[in-house]
């Protein structure tokens, strides 16, 4: 186990390496020129442009930046020249070329957001969508199944950036029933917290419900087609011990799966859901790094999508061994 | 097979699934009875029907998707009629059953031991304790070595051999009184597939009980069985005691079962005839005879039966033994006299 | 100045374009807005005449809370930094003052005047603009209650010559030191400020190589907000500064939200523009533009004393303009944006086919991607409405989709090469590509080929002299209410270098240059206005440079408690210094 993890820990370093290589190269491969985006919609005159890089930093080698950067998340250092540098410590992922302000300042405001936007929809999801699905096969062709079925299909083919937006429109400024999405700290306001996240949770965790639905709805299916279901049948036990006990048992690994993936990857689909509901996450902020050539901010939430998509993949990995006595982490 | 009080008697069974493209007969008016001690070999190609009619005598269809006509009588009880409660009584615990494939057909997140002990919990309010007692005893029984510490163990720590014996201990923990086994020995090995015969044969003596052994393999039922169910398209086509079937079969499809299996004693050369065709559609069966299409001896043309009409199975002139075909007696046991000149199909 | 849409979008052009109305358009008077060209353009107090304190707002009520509805944070607040509009409306009307300031009229078309705000006038010069002198009043005093002094005021404009004030405008520190060497001072520790000093606590004096007239607006901007030098932490900077107006920093919460209270060392009595009617304001960071619209649409609860930052939504227009009640509470007029499309002077060179070109572009195709009429009006000059001395006139009158008869009048016997038109490669950007192609091949009058230019190459392609576009989109907004701010950059042809132009159709006409060059030296800028008004109407009419396509229209909403807020012309966002909420 010990052995696995420190396997899998080096993979996910090197993973993260080639992750941050790669966004930085394509950074300045591709149309980013944070100097005249400052500038605004003029012609910057050179010098102009010229004293923006330097300030940034941006007039070294790409190479040396790279590096720059990197030896920053490890030891720290200081960013600009004399008594003007400002003292970045480690892990250091650099400061705002707009702002100046450390980046990880900024992901730290962010990452409260995006996290209970995550978890919260994440929780709502599986729970309704598991159950939808696994009912709906229990009782197959009835009309929780059909229902079930409808609202998969349904689920799917909506996008969060449309019902989000219409259930805002409607339930929130038109019926006035529901409270309008936004962030307060669960540390300082606990019910304003549930209150202003209950929407995104909602439409994020109904809509990704479907998949679960549609998914547990097959996996369930499958499962109950499998011999030793009939076996636990056969011998004599109860509708409800051989659902719950030998058919839901033996679909969770998947089911594990999914949600485990999901999660993981919530934090790339953040940019959509917090930009529909506005809410001041780490995906919004990569969308405006994005739009704004931000590269510090890029390449920290770029990063930090991509380490949450490698943890992940772990801890579903250890779930596995936890779940299915056949599988051994080596 | 004419004894007063068969264990289990199953009258005129009709099994039917309705599904998108028709309605399928899966079983179509099969009787037949087996005592305790005694051992009923069923067999047949897939899609005859066999796993369909040793699922019914379980109660493990769905009731709301298969039309079940006819009578099963397991200890003079009809568990057609019996309510879902009531049948799984029945089910582990008078009737048990052993699959073909032990590795699916054991739960892979449970250790053996849970399993069987679950299996014997259901039928016995005893504790934990007893209950694991109990099945490694069992383990012991059907000779699992180290039984205690295998008990712990996940099926997929499990040899192929000694998980068919676990699923037999499984099956066994309650002392059934008919134990059907469906193709319990077909995903193993020859030389382990003797020993499961010889073990399974071993505690039907000890236990007294009633084995209904479904096969494709006439092979296993010669060494097993005491009577003989062919079943083809879903109806039985020959039946009779293993001494009477094997050796002087009547019906051209159990010809071609015979001659498509190697002989234990035959020639190493001897050409497999493997039976023309496919088997019929059990939604849409050849009319007459279902095994008409497949049949060279088949009558057809003229007003002559085989397409036209269903033969009966009718008792020939051997005790017990009875045959649905349209050929006259007299010709069928003089074409098998042939053949087996020509071949040396049956010892 | 930088518009914060624009700099965010960074295509600015393809914003331009795309921003512009409907079809039905037929305003083409803009509704008055606009300066009116019989009252005085812009009034520069020299004097120090404007009242102290600001004359009360009729109406107006003390307390409240004012909640202002932003997407996104300010870039900056640390003052030397800010070049947005919206961090100097707000910025400057609530917490940084300056040297001098703008007074902007309450009454649209009214004249802007530039007056002394912590100075008593709007400067001095006795030598034509080479050495401009600026007294501070007395009381001003920071948050902290220490008295700002001259010394305050030109270690803040230290700052804007160094790191801190990158990102912010540099007209002051280029005229004062053209190499650029100085590097503010937090690294050239003790040298002094080029073209900057302080006589005694009172007197900030600023010394030129050459005369500028535009000193005084130079000095509207945050870069001569004081910073005490003592108090200065160059890691805090952004969000721990004194406030020098009537709010202050209460609470700041970066990217989610800005409280600002009442600043009790800030004395009316020394302040000819602020109030400090509100006991609160609050800036909510985290609502886009949709939300903002519907929350200040519907104007309930904190939300009724509550300004939208952004434009009304685009899918919500057409329902704000049809309710009377809800057009009421509409802040809306002209902007200093202006958008045009450049036909490059050294290869489009016939006056006869620019002129046909102008005649031939779709004006209400513009308008209508853009949004509609309330967002967008067709443009016939170069300044924009809200410029000092801008006149109204059309040169070439035509209906708002074009006059193709007109242009082939024009092209009788002519031919053109296929013409180029380049656009940046965004969603906008082709659209507005895709309305010039269609508006100039009408009846085959041209044919223009398109050619897309990557977003992070574009201003510097069409910026450089020589390059291979005749027909290039631009948007410009003026960096101070003068029209050099606007003629002076775009239509002068000695300025024209290799690289880095926003002279995008190389226009270079002597006598422009010269008349240009004459403007710019007037030290009388009220009666230089009406000057820049008439050459626009003269460019236009004699050499076409560019074709004026729209003016961009301010259009958002404040809630049912806001009193006191009108538009301002010159950053188009709600003035906050006579804000207050009502009862």
């Amino acid at each position: 186990m010990l052995r696995y993890l420190i396997k899998r820990s080096l993979i996910a370093v090197i993973t993260l390496l080639m992750i941050s290589i790669t966004t930085f190269w394509l950074f300045f491969a591709g149309s980013a020129n944070p100097a005249a985006q400052m500038c605004g919609a003029k012609a910057c005159d050179a010098a102009k442009i010229e004293r923006i890089n330097k300030s940034l930093g941006l007039k070294d080698p790409i190479h040396e930046q790279y590096g720059r950067f990197m030896s920053g998340i490890f030891t720290g250092r200081e960013i600009g020249e004399g008594a003007d540098a400002i003292k970045c410590p480690a892990p250091c992922l650099g400061v705002s070329f707009r702002t100046s302000e450390p980046v990880l300042d900024i992901i730290e405001r962010g990452l409260p957001v995006s996290a209970s936007i995550a978890v919260g929809s994440a929780v709502i999801s599986v729970l309704l969508g598991v159950s939808l699905g696994i009912a709906s096969a229990l009782k197959r062709g009835g009309w929780l199944d059909k229902f079930s079925i409808g609202f998969a299909l349904t689920g799917a083919s909506l996008q969060i950036f449309f019902l989000g937006l219409l259930l805002q429109m409607v339930l929130v400024y038109q019926l006035k029933i529901w409270d309008r999405p936004r962030y307060v700290p669960p540390s300082e306001d606990f019910l304003g917290w549930l209150s202003g996240m209950s929407l995104p949770w909602v439409t994020l965790g109904v809509l990704s419900a479907a998949t679960y639905a549609r998914f547990a709805r097959a996996e369930m299916l499958e499962i109950l087609s499998e011999d030793f279901v009939r076996t636990a049948r056969a011998k004599g036990l109860t509708p409800r011990a051989v659902n719950i006990k030998h058919a839901l048992r033996a679909s969770l690994s998947s089911i594990v799966t999914i949600f485990g993936l999901q999660l993981g990857g919530l934090l790339g689909g953040a940019a959509i859901t917090e930009t529909t509901f506005d809410m001041p996450g780490i995906g919004k902020l990569a969308v405006k790094a994005v739009g704004d050539d931000n590269l510090p901010i890029v390449m920290a939430t770029v990063l930090l999508a991509a380490f949450f998509v490698v943890l992940f993949n772990v801890i579903v990995d250890a779930m596995y061994a936890v779940i299915d006595p056949r599988v051994k982490l080596s | 097979m004419a004894d007063q009080n068969p264990y289990l008697q199953v009258k005129d069974l009709r099994v039917q699934f309705k599904t998108e493209d028709g309605v399928v007969k899966a079983v179509d008016g099969v009787s037949f009875a087996v005592e305790r001690g005694k051992t009923l070999g069923i067999v047949g190609e897939s899609g005859s029907g066999k796993s369909v009619t040793s699922l019914s005598i379980m109660g493990l269809h769905n009731r709301k998707r298969a039309a079940m006509t006819g009578e099963i009588l397991v200890d003079g009880r009809n568990i057609l009629n019996l309510p879902e409660e009531k049948l799984r009584e029945v089910r582990g615990q008078q009737v048990s059953m052993i699959f073909q494939d032990p590795l699916s057909a054991l739960h892979p997140f449970y250790t053996i031991g849970h399993q069987i002990v679950e299996a014997h919990q259901v039928h016995h309010k005893v504790s934990k304790k007893e209950s694991r007692k109990r099945a490694i005893e069992m383990l012991d029984r059907v000779g699992i070595p180290q039984p205690a510490k295998r008990a712990d163990q996940y099926p997929h720590e499990f040899s192929g051999g000694m998980r068919q014996r676990a699923m037999i201990a499984m099956s066994l923990v309650n002392n059934p009184n008919l134990i059907i086994a469906d193709e319990p020995t077909t995903a193993l090995d020859v030389t382990v597939q003797a020993q499961i015969l010889d073990l399974l044969l071993d505690l039907q003596r000890e236990f007294n009980s009633a084995i209904i052994m479904i096969t494709h393999d006439l092979g296993v039922i010669s060494q097993i069985a005491d009577d003989v169910l062919v079943m083809y398209g879903g109806r039985a086509v020959e039946t009779g005691t293993v001494e009477s079937v094997m050796r002087r079969p009547q019906h051209p499809y159990t010809w071609g079962l015979l001659s498509s299996v190697p002989s234990l004693h035959g020639d190493a050369n001897e050409d497999l005839v493997p039976i023309k065709g496919n088997p019929p559609s059990l939604i849409n069966l050849p009319s007459g005879c279902a095994f008409n299409p497949r049949c060279r001896y088949a009558m057809l043309g003229d007003g002559r039966p085989c397409d036209l009409e269903i033969p009966q199975l009718l008792q020939v002139q051997e005790r017990g033994h009875s045959v649905a075909c349209h050929l006259p007696e007299q010709e069928r046991v003089q074409t098998y006299q042939q053949d087996i000149a020509h071949s040396g199909v049956a010892q | 100045m930088r518009h914060r849409v624009r700099a965010l979008a960074i295509s600015a052009l393809a914003i331009s374009l795309a921003a512009a109305g409907c079809s039905k358009t037929t305003n083409s008077d803009n509704k008055g807005e606009g300066a009116d060209s019989n009252k005085k353009a812009i009034v520069v107090d020299k004097e120090g005449k404007t009242p102290v304190p600001a004359p009360e707002v009729e109406g107006a009520r003390k307390g409240g809370q004012l909640l202002i509805l932003q997407d996104g944070d300010f870039e900056h607040l640390s003052p030397q930094q800010i070049y947005v509009g919206d961090a100097i409306n707000y910025g400057t009307g609530l917490f940084h003052r300056t040297l001098t300031a703008y007074k902007e009229p309450v009454k649209q078309g009214d004249a802007i005047e530039v007056v002394g705000d912590l100075a008593t006038n709007a400067g001095v010069t006795t030598d034509g603009g080479k050495t401009w002198k600026f007294t501070l009043r007395d009381g001003i005093k920071f948050e902290d209650g220490s008295p700002i002094t001259a010394k305050d005021v030109v270690f803040g404009l230290g700052l804007s010559y160094g790191k801190f004030g990158v990102q912010g405008p540099q007209y002051l520190q280029a005229a004062a030191d053209p190499k650029r060497e100085y590097q503010g001072p937090t690294v050239d520790k003790g040298k002094p400020v080029p073209g900057v000093k302080a006589e005694g606590d009172k007197t900030v004096v600023i010394t030129l190589e050459k005369p500028e007239q535009a000193v005084p607006y130079w000095l509207t901007y945050p870069i001569s907000t004081p910073v005490q030098e003592s108090k200065f932490n160059n890691e805090k900077y952004e969000t721990e500064f004194q406030s020098s107006g009537p709010y202050k920093i209460k609470e700041y919460k970066r990217d989610s939200h800005l409280i600002l209270d009442r600043n009790p060392n800030w004395d009316p009595k020394t302040d000819p523009i602020r109030h400090q009617y509100p006991d609160t304001v609050k800036f909510d960071f985290s609502v886009n533009r949709q939300n903002q619209t519907q929350r200040v649409m519907a104007s309930t609860g904190e939300d009724a004393a509550a300004i939208a930052v952004s434009d009304v939504a685009q899918e919500n227009l057409a329902t704000v303009a049809a309710d009377p009640e809800l057009e009421k509470r509409v802040i809306q007029g002209a902007t200093p944006y202006a958008n045009y499309i450049n036909m490059n002077y050294d290869r489009i060179k016939d006056v006869d086919v620019r002129r046909a070109l102008v005649f031939m572009y779709d004006k209400s195709a513009a308008i209508k991607n853009a949004g509609g009429n309330k967002v967008a009006v067709p443009s016939t000059t170069l300044m924009a409405p809200v410029v000092p001395g801008y006149k109204k006139y059309d040169a070439y009158p035509m209906g708002e989709s074009g006059d193709v008869a007109k242009a082939k009048q024009l092209m009788t016997g002519k031919k053109v090469e296929k013409l180029t038109y380049c656009f940046v490669n965004t969603t906008n950007g082709q659209k507005a590509a895709a309305i010039v192609k269609a508006s100039f091949e009408r009846d085959n009058v041209f044919q223009v080929a398109l050619k897309p230019i990557d977003r992070k190459d574009y201003y510097t392609t069409i910026g450089k002299k020589g390059n291979d576009c005749d027909l290039v989109g631009s948007g410009w907004g003026q960096d101070w209410p003068d029209g050099e701010s606007t003629l002076g950059v775009l239509f002068d042809g000695t300025l024209i270098k290799d690289e880095g132009n926003n002279n995008y159709s190389y226009f270079n006409e002597p006598s422009i240059n010269a008349e240009l060059k004459k403007l710019r030296e007037m030290t009388d800028r009220e009666a230089a206005a009406k000057a820049y008004g008439e050459l626009d109407e003269k460019i236009m009419k004699e050499f076409v440079p560019v074709i004026p396509t729209t003016y961009t229209r301010h259009y958002s909403l404040i809630g049912t408690k806001v009193g006191g807020a009108f538009l301002s012309p010159l950053y188009s966002q709600v003035n906050v210094t006579r804000i207050f909420v009502k009862a």
